[in-house]
C-alpha cells in the first residue's frame, strides 16, 4: 500500500513537470490599474483620453501653443505677457527675463539640450499619436469618434505648426514611435510637406468639431471656433512667410487664413467686448479676474484656488521691464495720423503730454502718472510715489523705461501672497482673427473698404477712434518696407491692439523685418527736466544715449544685450540643439547656425 | 482647466522593451594571501576583472520619440581592480606594542559594448572609462581686450568677451572654441580633462601600547579629480547663485588683480561663459583626513577593585582632525561625494561639512 501511495504520487508529479502552462496563462492584464488593452471602449474613455491631452498642453515650458500662466515660481517667466520680450515691445532687465533679451539681442548660441520653449514638447505628440492609433477601437458612432480625432488634430496641428514656425523643417510622425522606428534616425520633413499635413489636421478640426459655444457640464474643450481662429493665425503665418520669405504658394495659405477667419467672425457667436466706459474698454479684458461670459474671450484657461494658481500678476508687474519708445511712438492719434504726420502730436517733452490726443490705447496699456489711484499701481495711496519710476529707485514699482504696462495689471493679484492668484490666460479672442483676416485680404491684394469696417474699424470704435479708410497716407517711417499703406496700417493695428499678448516677435519674423529688432529697446525721454522731477536722488540706474540731441534712456547700455544684432541669414530660426543632432545627425542644423 | 474642478484625466502608456533578458556577470580573480616572518606579518592581494554582460541600463533616444526609452540590456562593461591589505604586528620588550595595518585598492570601469553608432557624448560609448569629465581646455584670461580679437572665435560660448574673461584653447585649431558635435568624432574643442572616479583609495591604521596605554589612529584618503558643478545656485563660482563669499572677491579677476584664479565678475546667474566646464577650474580631489584618533587609558585593576570596579578607563577620541587637500576652498574632497548614490556630487550651498569632534570619556564596567 504505501508503495502504491508512493508510485501514484510520482506519477502525479512526473505529470506535472511535464505539463507547462501556456502563454496565455502568463499573459494576465492587471486588475486594478487602466492599461491601453482593455481601455479604448466607451465616448467616456475617449473623453477621459482626451482630457489629458489638455492637462500635458498646460505646461507652458514643454509645450507652447496655448501658453497661459506657469504655475507657481515659473509664473515669473512662462507665460504669453513675457513673449514680447523678444522683440521691439518690451525691455526686461530682470535675470528671470534674459532669456528673451538674449535672444531679442541675437546672441542666442546654439544650446546642447531642448531649451524651454524650444525643441521639446514631443511627449505631447506621442500622446496625441497613442490616441490616434487607438480612437478606431471605441465603440461608438462616427461623429462621437470624430469629435475627439478632431481635438487631438487639432492639437497635432497646431503643435507641428508651432514647431514649423520656429524651426522650419520638422521631423512628420503621426503614430506612435516605438524604439526601431526609422523616423529616429531620419532627416526632418521638409517645411512644406509638414504644413500640408498640418492643414490636413486642421481643416478636420474645423469640420467636424462641435460648432456649440460650449457644453454644460463639459467646460473648457475645444470647439469649430476655436480650430478656426488657430488656423487662420496658422495659415496667415505661413503665407506672409512664404510671401516674404520668397517661398512658394503664398496665396494659398492667405486664402486659408481669410476664409477661416471670416468664418469665425460672420457665423460664429463671439463678439467684441464694448463698454460705454471708453478709457477702459480695451483692457478691461485683459484685467478682469473672470472671463467666463467675456463675448470676445474664444478660449482661455480658468485658474482656481487648490486646483491651479499664479503668481503671474506679481511677477509679471515687476519682471517685464517696461514698453519701448518705439512701441509708444507707434500708437496714432486721435485724428487717425501717426505722430509723424499729425499735427495733433504734443511732443514728449512732458510727460503726460505723449498721451494728449493719441489713441486711447495707449493710455490703457501705458501707465499715466494720473491713473495710479484706478489701477492702485504699486499697491499705495496716490502720492506716495510717482511714477513714473526707473530701476534703481526705491519703493513703489519702477520700470526699465519709464513706461509702465498697465494693461494687464490687476492690484489684488499682483499685491497677493506667494501663488494664491486666480489671473485667467487668454489664448484665443476675436480681435486677433478680425486681424488675421484684415492682414490676410490686404496681402492677397483684394481689400476692400467693407473688410476693415468690420475688422480694424471695430476695433478702433471701441476705443473711440476714427475708422481707418483704405489707402491712407503712408507714415514715412515705414515707407522703406515696400509695402502698401493699409498694411502698414493693418501691421499697426496688430501691434497696438495685440500689444504685450505674444505675438511681436512671430509677427516680424514673417514679415522678414528682423532688421527691426536691431534698433535698441529705449525709454522715456531722461532730459535734465525729466530727471530733476522724476528722480532728483539720481537713484535710476539705467544709463542714457543720445538721440537727435535729445537723451533717452537706453536700457541695455553697458550690459551684454547693449548692441541688438539681426543676421538675416540666421536668425528668422531658431537652432537645433546639438545633442538631438549628435543623436540623429540626419537632422542637420538650420542654416548660419552651423559650426 | 475652466470649470472649478481639476477634471479627469488619464495619460498615454510608456514604452516597455520586448527584449528583456537577465544581465550575466563573470567575475575571475586571483588572490594571495601570505601569513609569514613569524605571524607578524599579514599580507593579502587580490586582483580581479568582473566582466557584466547584457547590463541593464537607461538607454536614450531621439527625443523625438517622445518618452523614456525603456530599459535595456544595452551595455557590456568591465571592471578590473586589485585589492590590497597588509598587516604588521610585533612587540618590544614587555610593554611595548605596536601594530599597522594598510589598505589599498583601486579599481576602473569601462564600457566594452554599447550600441551608439553617431558616437553622441551624451550616452554611453564603447571604450568610456566610467568617470570620465569632459571640457574645455584653459588658456588663461584675457589680460586685454585686444587679446580677444587676436584670439579663436568664443561667440559660441557667450558674448562681448572682454579683458577678465576666459580665454579657451583652441584645440581643433578651427579657430572656432565650441562643443564641435558633441560626439567623439567631433568633441569641438573639449577633451577629457579629468576622472571623477576614486582611484588608489587606501587606509592607513597604525596603533601603539605602552602599559596600560593604547593610541589608536586611523587615516584614510583616495586620488581623484573633481569638476564643480555650474548650474545655477552652485556657490562655488564667484556669483553663480544669490550670495557672496569673501573669495569671490579677492580670487576673481580685476585690473589689480590680473592673476586671478576666477573671470571678472558678470552680474546675473544665466551667463556660463566663464565657467563652462574646463581644466582651469578641475580640482585634485586627492586627500588625506585623519578620520579617527584615540587615547585610552586603562585604569591599573589594582587600584579599581578596591573600589568594587572590574575594569575602568579614561580616553580621549577625536574624529576628522586634520586632513590634506588642494581643492579649493571651501570644497570638501568627501563631502563632495558623501550623498546617497555616492555618484552625484552636493551643491555646495546646501551641504553639512563634518564636524571635528573631541571627546573625553570614562568607562567604568561592575
Amino acid at each position: 500500500m504505501k508503495k502504491n501511495i508512493l508510485k501514484i504520487s510520482f506519477i502525479v508529479f512526473a505529470t506535472l513537470l511535464m505539463v507547462s502552462c501556456n502563454d496565455e496563462f502568463l499573459e494576465r492584464q492587471p486588475l486594478d490599474a487602466i492599461i491601453n488593452e482593455t481601455f479604448w471602449n466607451t465616448e467616456n474613455d475617449l473623453k477621459v483620453y482626451n482630457n489629458g491631452l489638455y492637462n500635458m498642453a498646460k505646461d507652458d515650458i514643454n509645450v507652447t501653443i496655448m501658453m497661459g500662466h506657469h504655475n507657481g515660481f515659473d509664473s515669473q517667466w512662462a507665460g504669453y505677457e513675457y513673449l514680447d520680450g523678444y522683440s521691439d515691445n518690451t525691455a526686461p532687465i530682470e535675470p528671470r527675463g534674459l532669456r528673451f533679451a538674449t535672444v531679442r539681442a541675437g546672441i542666442h548660441q546654439v544650446p546642447n539640450d531642448a531649451q524651454d520653449f524650444g525643441w521639446r514638447g514631443w511627449n505631447f505628440l506621442r500622446a496625441i499619436n497613442v490616441g490616434m492609433d487607438n480612437y478606431a477601437k471605441a465603440q461608438v458612432t462616427d461623429a462621437v469618434r470624430n469629435k475627439y480625432i478632431g481635438e487631438a488634430r487639432l492639437f497635432r496641428g497646431w503643435f507641428y505648426a508651432d514647431k514649423v514656425q520656429k524651426f522650419g523643417d520638422v521631423t512628420w510622425v503621426d503614430h506612435e514611435l516605438q524604439i526601431d522606428s526609422p523616423e529616429l534616425d531620419s532627416p526632418r520633413t521638409p517645411r512644406a510637406d509638414v504644413m500640408e499635413k498640418v492643414l490636413l489636421d486642421l481643416n478636420f478640426a474645423c469640420d467636424n468639431l462641435p460648432s456649440a459655444q460650449k457644453v454644460e457640464g463639459d467646460p473648457g474643450r475645444f470647439n469649430k471656433w476655436v480650430a478656426l481662429a488657430v488656423k487662420s493665425r496658422v495659415c496667415l503665418f505661413e503665407g506672409t512667410w512664404r510671401k516674404y520669405h520668397g517661398v512658394a504658394d503664398a496665396n494659398k495659405w492667405l486664402t486659408e487664413a481669410a476664409s477661416a477667419a471670416k468664418l469665425l467672425i460672420e457665423t460664429g457667436p463671439y463678439k467684441l467686448y464694448t463698454s460705454s466706459d471708453l478709457a477702459h474698454a480695451y483692457n478691461f479684458t485683459h484685467r478682469a479676474l473672470d472671463l467666463s461670459g467675456n463675448p470676445e474671450v474664444i478660449y482661455w484657461r480658468k485658474y482656481a484656488t487648490g486646483v491651479e494658481t499664479n503668481h503671474f500678476q506679481s511677477y509679471h508687474a515687476g519682471y517685464v521691464g517696461g514698453a519701448t519708445k518705439d512701441a509708444v511712438e507707434d500708437y496714432l492719434c486721435t485724428d487717425g495720423l501717426p505722430i509723424s504726420l499729425s499735427p495733433l502730436y504734443k511732443g514728449d517733452e512732458v510727460f503726460e503730454n505723449i498721451f494728449e490726443n493719441r489713441d486711447p490705447r495707449l493710455r490703457q496699456t501705458i501707465l499715466h502718472p494720473e491713473d495710479q489711484p484706478y489701477y492702485t499701481y504699486g499697491n499705495h495711496p496716490y502720492n506716495t510715489y510717482t511714477y513714473p519710476r526707473i530701476r534703481g529707485q526705491v519703493g513703489g514699482r519702477n520700470s526699465t523705461t519709464g513706461y509702465h504696462i498697465i494693461k494687464v495689471y490687476e492690484n489684488v493679484a499682483a499685491s497677493a501672497a506667494y501663488n494664491v492668484s486666480t489671473s485667467p490666460a487668454i489664448t484665443l479672442r476675436l480681435a486677433e482673427a478680425m486681424l488675421n483676416y484684415a492682414e490676410a485680404v490686404a496681402e492677397l491684394g483684394t481689400l476692400t473698404q467693407a473688410d476693415l469696417d468690420m475688422t480694424v474699424n471695430k476695433l478702433r470704435a471701441r476705443v473711440g477712434m476714427p475708422s481707418l479708410m483704405l489707402n491712407p497716407q503712408m507714415d514715412p517711417r515705414y515707407a522703406s518696407w515696400g509695402v502698401s499703406s493699409n498694411i502698414v496700417e493693418i501691421r499697426r493695428e496688430r501691434r497696438i491692439e495685440l500689444f504685450m499678448e505674444g505675438f511681436r516677435y512671430d509677427d516680424l519674423r514673417r514679415w522678414k523685418l528682423g532688421k527691426k529688432l536691431e534698433v535698441k529697446s529705449y525709454g522715456m525721454r531722461w532730459d535734465a527736466a525729466n530727471q530733476s522731477r522724476f528722480d532728483p536722488d539720481k537713484k535710476a540706474t539705467i544709463k542714457t544715449a543720445t538721440l537727435d540731441g535729445v537723451p533717452y534712456l537706453d536700457v541695455y547700455q553697458g550690459t551684454d544685450y547693449a548692441n541688438p544684432k539681426f543676421d538675416e541669414a540666421k536668425h528668422y530660426l531658431w537652432p537645433i540643439p546639438i545633442n538631438s543632432i549628435s543623436q540623429n545627425p540626419a537632422l542637420g542644423q538650420n542654416p548660419g547656425w552651423g559650426n | 482647466m475652466t470649470g472649478s474642478n481639476k477634471t479627469t484625466y488619464v495619460a498615454e502608456a510608456g514604452l516597455v522593451s520586448p527584449s528583456l533578458t537577465w544581465e550575466t556577470v563573470v567575475s575571475k580573480n586571483i588572490g594571495l594571501d601570505i601569513t609569514t616572518l613569524n605571524q607578524r606579518l599579514d599580507f593579502s592581494f587580490d586582483a580581479f576583472t568582473r566582466d557584466t554582460k547584457d547590463m541593464l541600463t537607461n538607454v536614450t533616444l531621439p527625443e523625438l520619440l517622445g518618452t523614456t526609452a525603456p530599459q535595456a540590456n544595452a551595455a557590456d562593461l568591465r571592471t578590473t581592480g586589485w585589492e590590497l591589505s597588509a598587516t604588521w604586528h610585533d612587540v618590544i620588550g614587555k610593554d611595548w606594542r605596536y601594530g599597522i595595518n594598510l589598505a589599498l585598492s583601486d579599481n576602473e570601469a569601462k564600457i566594452t559594448k554599447y550600441n551608439n553608432p553617431t558616437g553622441s557624448l551624451n550616452e554611453f560609448y564603447e571604450g568610456q572609462v566610467l568617470g570620465e569629465i569632459w571640457g574645455y581646455v584653459t588658456e588663461g584670461i584675457f589680460q586685454e581686450d585686444s587679446e580677444v580679437a587676436a584670439h579663436a572665435d568664443q561667440a559660441n560660448l557667450g558674448a562681448n568677451w572682454r579683458a577678465g574673461d576666459i580665454m579657451y584653447k583652441d584645440l581643433n585649431g578651427d579657430k572656432k572654441i565650441n562643443p564641435g558635435s558633441n560626439t567623439l568624432a567631433d568633441p569641438g574643442d573639449r577633451q577629457i580633462i579629468g576622472y571623477s572616479n576614486p582611484h588608489f583609495s587606501y587606509g592607513i591604521n597604525p596603533d601603539l601600547s605602552y602599559k596600560n596605554w593604547t593610541l589608536n589612529v586611523f587615516f584614510q584618503g583616495l586620488f581623484r579629480d573633481y569638476l564643480p558643478e555650474n548650474g545655477n545656485w552652485k556657490a562655488f563660482y564667484p556669483y553663480n547663485a544669490g550670495h557672496v563669499e569673501n573669495y569671490y572677491i579677492t580670487e576673481s579677476w580685476s585690473e589689480d588683480n590680473r592673476d586671478a584664479y576666477f573671470a571678472a565678475p558678470t552680474i546675473g546667474t544665466n551667463t556660463k561663459k566663464n565657467i563652462h566646464p574646463q581644466s582651469r577650474y578641475v580640482q585634485n580631489g586627492a586627500y588625506i583626513r585623519l578620520k579617527n584618533l584615540t587615547l585610552n587609558y586603562n585604569l591599573p585593576t589594582g587600584w579599581i577593585s578596591k573600589i568594587g570596579l572590574s575594569s575602568a578607563s579614561v580616553y580621549f577620541a577625536g574624529q576628522n582632525l586634520w586632513e590634506a587637500t588642494k581643492m579649493h576652498k571651501p570644497l570638501d574632497p568627501e563631502v563632495e561625494y558623501n550623498n546617497n548614490t555616492g555618484l552625484e556630487r552636493n551643491d555646495l550651498t546646501q551641504e553639512y561639512y563634518f564636524q571635528r569632534t573631541f571627546s573625553l570619556g570614562v568607562k567604568v564596567s561592575f
